[in-house]
C-alpha cells in the first residue's frame, strides 16, 4: 500500500462522514461556475440589464466563495478532531509529524479537486439550462451555449487555490506531539456544560441593544451596530442561554424524571453546548438569507401593489409658466397614446409647493384645491371629499414618516406662509401618491384659500394621463403599455437632460413597474442560489456533527436498551434530539428576521412584510423538513440496528 | 418455582464454521439464590448470560423467567419485561456520563413513568443500601470505579426485579473497590432476598456466591456449593478450576 493509496483509501472507507462535505463543496463550485459561466458570456455586455446582472453575479460569486472558504475550513478542521485517535495510532506507530501532515494534506486536497472537478463537470451540463433560467427569470434576451473555457479557468484556479490554502492551513491545528491526548481523543470525560451568570446577561443585553438599535432611523450606524451587537448575541445566545434553558427545564424534577425526558433533556445541555459554534454558523447563515429573501419578496409585493393604486399612466410635471410651451412638452404624449390607438383623458393640475417643519425635519409637498381633487377623484377610484372652509385642510400622504404623526384637529404651519395656521381636519394615507409613485404628500384646501396662497407661492403644473386600457392587470415586459413607457420615458429623460433638469420631467408607471420587477427578480435569481448555498451547507454542517457522534450514541442507546429501553422510546428520544438541531436555528433566524426586516422595510416605504416574510421562512422550513427527514431516518437505522 | 428455568439450551453461531457455543444446558434458580457462572474464556458463560438476559436468541431450547418465555413476545413486551424483570450490571458500568448519579439509578423507573414521590423513596432506600447517598448529586466522571459500579447495581435493584444479573461486574476494578462491590451484592442478596445471577472469572468475586456452575465448551461441567466458610468455598474454586482444565493460575479478571 503505498502512501497516496493509504490517503485515498482513507476517505473511500470513510465516505459516509464526507459526503455531505463533498456535495456541499461541488455545489458551492457549481454555483460559482454557472455564475462565472454567465458573467464571461460573450454577448451580455451587449444587453443593458445583461451588464447589470453580470455586476450582480460577480458580487454573488463573490459571497460565495469567501462563505466556501469558510465552509470548508470548518468543516475540514472538525474532520480532523474526529480523527484524533487515528493519528494518535500513526504516531505511536512511528509516523513522523511531516507524513502525517502529508497525509492529511494529501487527502483534503483529494476532496478539493474531486469535488472541484465534479461541480465543474456538473455546471458545465447545467449550463445551458443556467443561462435558460436566468434569461427567463431576469427577463433578457436569450443568451446562446458557448464553451466557458475563461469560466473553467477562473473556477479550477479559484477552488484550488482555495483548497490549497485551507489544506496548508489546517496542518496548524493538530498538535501531533501529544501522543495521549491524541488517544484519548474524543472520549475525553464530558463536563457538566455551566451558563456564565455575566455572559448571561451580556447577552441579553446585547439582544436588547440590537433590537433597540435597529429601531433608530435608518443609517449605517446604527444598521452596523445592530449587525454587530445582534450576532454576538446571538452566539452567546447557544453557548450560554441554551444551557440556562437545558437548565430551567430540568428544574422540575416531575416533568424530569418522566418517560425519556431525562435522557435527551440531559443529552441536550450537551449537545447544544458542544454544537453552540455551528448552530450560531448556522443560524447567523440562515437569517441572512432570510432577511435577503424576504426583503426582494416585499419590494416586488409593494412594487406591484404600488402599480394597481396608481391611477395615472403618465403624469408630466413642468415647472413652466407659460401654458403653450407646456402645451408642446407633452404632445409627444398625446401622440403616441394616438398613434397606438390607445383612449385616453388628459387631466391638467396646477399645484402649490409648500413646506412645513415636522420634528424639526422639513417636509416639501404640494397644495391642490379640493374641487379639483373633488373632479378627478372618480378617475382616481377614490371619494368625494366633503366641503373646507378656512384654514381646514385634509392631509394625503402614503405612509410618509416625516408627516404620519399629524392627525386631525392638529394644526400647521407653512415655512413659505408665514402668518397663517391651518387645521387638519382629515388625513388619507393610500398605498401610493395619487399623481405618480415618488410625488409629494398632498394638501387639500379649500378654493379661496387656494386663490389666497397662490399669490405667494410657487406652482408647477402637472399634466395626468389616464389610459382606461393600461389600468387594472399588470403588465408583461413586452406588452404595448410597457413598451410605450420606455419609449416615452427615455425620450423625456433625454430632453431633460438637454434642459439641465429645467425643462419637466415624466412619471411612467409601466416603466417604473418593469425596472423594479426585473431589478428584483434578478436579484432573486441570483440570490436564489445564494439562500441554496447556505440552506445545503448549513444541512451538511449539522450531518456531520450527528454522524460524528453517532457512534456514542450507538453506545449509549445500546446500554439502555439492554436495561429496557424500547425501540420506539429510542426514536422518540432521538427525534427529539435531531429535531431540536435543525429547527432551532430555523426558529431564531425567524425571531430575528421578523424583528430586522420591519422597521428596515418601514423605512424606506415598504410595508407588505408579513406575508413574504412567511413565503421566505416556510421555504426555509420546507427545504429543513426534508434534510431533517432524510438525517433521522438513516440516524434511527442506525441507532436501531445496535440495540438487542 | 424456580425463578429461572433453562431447558436444552443450545445456541449454534451459523457461519463457514458454525459454532457451537452452547450445548443442553439445563439450569434452575430458585428464587433467593445467589448463583456464579465461571469457565475458562470461550467457554460459553456470556453466551449463557446473553441469553438469560434476553439479548440474544436461543437456537434451540427454552428459557423461562418466572415462568414466561421472553422471546415469544415482541420488542415492545420485551423492554417493558427487562424493565420489570430484569437487572443488569456490566462490567463497564453502562452509566451515562450526561446524568447525575441520581438521575442514572432512577432511569429506568422514569422510563415506567413511575409517580415521582414513589421514585424518591426508592432512590433513597437504594442509595442508602449501597452506601452511595452522599454522591447522588455528582456527575459520573466525578466518581471512582467502585461507586460507578454500585451505582450501576443500585440502578439494577431499584426496580426489584425477578431476577439481577451480573456480567463481570469487577472486571475494571481494584481489589478493595471488587471487595466492596461484591459485599453490596452479598448484602442485597441477603437482606432483599434478590435472585442474582453473576458471571465472572475472579475466583475470589466467585467465592462471595451461594453456588458455583462451571461451563466449559459450552456444557455444564460441574456445580459446587458454598458451606460456612468462604475462605473454604475460595479454595474449592481454585481446585475445581484447576481440575476443568483452566488452571489454578487463572485469576485473570479480563473477560473476553
Amino acid at each position: 500500500m503505498s502512501f497516496p493509496q493509504f490517503a485515498f483509501n482513507n476517505i473511500r472507507r470513510n465516505a459516509r462522514s464526507y459526503v455531505a462535505f463533498f456535495l456541499s463543496s461541488a455545489f458551492m463550485v457549481m454555483v460559482f461556475f454557472a455564475y462565472a459561466v454567465f458573467m464571461f458570456h460573450p454577448d451580455v455586455t451587449s444587453i443593458e440589464l445583461g451588464r447589470n446582472s453580470a455586476a450582480g453575479m460577480k458580487i454573488a460569486s463573490y459571497i460565495v466563495f469567501i462563505f466556501a472558504f469558510f465552509f470548508v475550513l470548518y468543516s475540514i478542521s472538525s474532520f480532523l478532531k474526529s480523527r484524533n485517535l487515528e493519528f494518535g495510532i500513526l504516531t505511536i506507530l512511528g509516523a513522523r509529524p511531516g507524513q502525517i501532515n502529508k497525509l492529511i494534506f494529501m487527502e483534503n486536497m483529494l476532496i478539493g479537486l474531486s469535488s472541484t472537478l465534479t461541480g465543474m463537470a456538473g455546471g458545465l451540463l447545467l449550463s445551458k439550462m443556467f443561462l435558460l433560467l436566468s434569461t427567463k427569470m431576469i427577463g433578457i434576451g436569450d443568451l446562446p451555449f458557448y464553451w466557458p473555457a475563461k469560466a473553467i479557468a477562473v473556477t479550477a484556479s479559484a477552488f484550488a487555490a482555495l483548497f490549497i490554502i485551507i489544506s496548508a492551513f489546517t496542518l496548524l491545528f493538530i498538535r501531533k506531539n501529544r501522543v495521549l491526548e491524541l488517544l484519548k481523543g474524543t472520549s475525553k470525560p464530558k463536563k457538566e456544560p455551566k451558563a456564565s451568570l455575566p455572559l448571561s446577561v451580556l447577552c441579553i443585553a446585547l439582544l436588547a441593544a440590537g433590537y433597540s438599535a435597529i429601531r433608530q432611523p435608518l443609517d449605517p450606524k446604527w444598521l452596523l451596530t445592530a449587525a454587530v451587537t445582534g450576532i454576538a448575541g446571538t452566539y452567546f445566545f447557544y453557548t450560554q442561554l441554551s444551557v440556562l434553558t437545558v437548565r430551567l427545564l430540568k428544574l422540575s424534577r416531575r416533568r424530569l424524571w418522566r418517560g425519556t425526558n431525562l435522557i435527551w433533556i440531559s443529552e441536550m445541555a450537551y449537545k447544544l453546548k458542544d454544537n453552540a459554534r455551528m448552530l450560531f454558523l448556522v443560524t447567523v447563515v440562515t437569517s441572512l438569507a432570510c432577511m435577503a429573501s424576504s426583503f426582494l419578496l416585499s419590494i416586488s409585493q409593494t412594487n406591484r401593489e404600488v402599480y394597481l393604486n396608481s391611477p395615472f399612466a403618465f403624469a408630466y410635471t413642468t415647472s413652466r409658466l407659460s401654458a403653450a410651451a407646456a402645451e408642446k412638452d407633452t404632445q409627444l404624449i398625446r401622440d403616441r397614446l394616438q398613434a397606438e390607438g390607445l383612449k385616453y383623458t388628459e387631466n391638467k393640475v396646477r399645484l402649490l409647493q409648500g413646506t412645513l417643519l415636522n420634528d424639526g425635519k422639513f417636509v416639501p409637498f404640494n397644495i391642490l384645491p379640493l374641487d379639483r381633487y373633488n373632479e378627478l377623484a372618480p378617475q382616481m377610484g377614490r371619494e368625494i371629499e366633503a366641503g373646507l372652509s378656512g384654514s381646514e385642510i385634509i392631509l394625503i400622504h402614503s405612509n410618509d414618516l416625516s408627516i404620519k404623526d399629524y392627525a386631525k384637529d392638529n394644526r400647521i404651519k407653512l415655512e413659505d406662509y408665514p402668518g397663517q395656521t391651518f387645521i387638519v381636519t382629515k388625513t388619507l394615507d393610500l398605498p401610493t401618491p395619487p399623481f405618480g409613485q415618488y410625488d409629494l404628500p398632498l394638501l387639500l384646501v379649500s378654493g379661496d384659500m387656494y386663490n389666497q396662497l397662490a399669490v405667494k407661492g410657487s406652482a408647477l403644473t402637472k399634466f395626468l394621463y389616464k389610459v382606461p386600457a393600461l389600468d387594472g392587470q399588470l403588465p408583461d415586459a413586452d406588452s404595448r403599455g410597457v413598451l410605450l413607457s420606455t419609449e416615452l420615458e427615455d425620450i423625456y429623460r433625454e430632453r431633460d437632460n438637454q434642459a439641465h433638469g429645467l425643462g419637466g420631467f415624466l412619471t411612467a408607471r409601466e416603466y417604473l413597474y418593469m425596472t423594479t420587477k426585473q431589478g428584483a427578480s434578478m436579484l432573486s435569481f441570483i440570490g436564489i442560489f445564494i439562500a441554496l448555498i447556505f440552506s445545503v451547507s448549513s444541512a451538511s454542517f449539522l450531518y456531520f456533527r450527528l454522524h460524528s457522534e453517532l457512534a456514542a450514541d450507538q453506545r449509549m442507546y445500546r446500554a439502555l436498551s439492554k436495561i429496557g429501553l424500547s425501540p420506539g422510546e429510542m426514536s422518540g428520544a432521538a427525534t427529539r434530539q435531531i429535531a431540536l438541531l435543525f429547527y432551532i436555528p430555523i426558529l431564531v433566524a425567524w425571531v430575528q428576521t421578523l424583528v430586522v426586516i420591519r422597521p428596515v422595510l418601514n423605512q424606506i416605504q415598504v410595508y407588505e412584510i408579513t406575508v413574504p416574510v412567511l413565503i421566505t421562512i416556510g421555504a426555509f422550513l420546507a427545504v429543513q423538513t426534508l434534510y431533517f427527514a432524510a438525517v433521522r431516518s438513516r440516524y434511527i437505522h442506525s441507532l436501531k440496528k445496535t440495540m438487542v | 418455582m424456580n425463578v429461572l428455568e433453562v431447558t436444552a439450551l443450545s445456541k449454534v453461531y451459523p457461519g463457514k464454521i458454525s459454532t457451537h457455543a452452547l450445548t443442553d444446558i439445563h439450569l434452575g434458580m430458585e428464587s433467593g439464590e445467589f448463583v456464579g457462572i465461571m469457565g475458562p474464556s470461550g467457554s460459553g458463560k456470556t453466551t449463557l448470560l446473553n441469553m438469560v438476559s434476553t439479548i440474544d436468541r436461543p437456537s434451540s431450547g427454552e428459557v423461562k423467567i418466572n415462568g414466561s418465555n421472553p422471546f415469544l413476545m415482541n420488542k415492545k413486551e420485551l423492554s417493558l419485561f427487562r424493565r420489570r424483570q430484569l437487572g443488569f450490571v456490566f462490567q463497564d458500568f453502562n452509566l451515562l456520563e450526561t446524568l447525575t448519579v441520581g438521575e442514572n439509578i432512577v432511569l429506568p423507573l422514569t422510563l415506567d413513568k413511575r409517580r415521582l414521590s414513589e421514585m424518591k423513596t426508592l432512590l433513597e432506600q437504594a442509595a442508602d443500601r449501597l452506601g452511595i447517598t452522599d454522591i447522588l448529586d455528582k456527575r459520573i466522571y466525578e466518581i471512582s470505579g467502585g461507586q460507578r459500579q454500585r451505582t450501576a447495581i443500585a440502578r439494577a435493584i431499584i426496580t426489584s426485579p425477578s431476577l439481577i444479573l451480573a456480567d463481570e461486574p469487577t472486571g475494571s476494578l481494584d481489589s478493595n473497590s471488587s471487595r466492596l462491590v461484591m459485599e453490596s451484592l452479598e448484602n442485597i442478596n441477603r437482606s432483599t432476598g434478590a435472585t442474582l445471577m453473576l458471571v465472572t472469572h475472579d475466583p475470589l468475586a466467585a467465592s462471595y456466591c451461594g453456588r458455583i456452575i462451571f461451563i466449559k465448551d459450552g456444557k455444564l461441567a460441574a456445580e459446587i456449593r458454598r458451606g460456612e466458610s468462604r475462605q473454604a468455598f475460595f479454595q474449592k474454586i481454585i481446585d475445581t478450576l484447576s481440575f476443568w482444565g483452566g488452571n489454578s493460575h487463572e485469576l485473570s479478571s479480563v473477560r473476553v
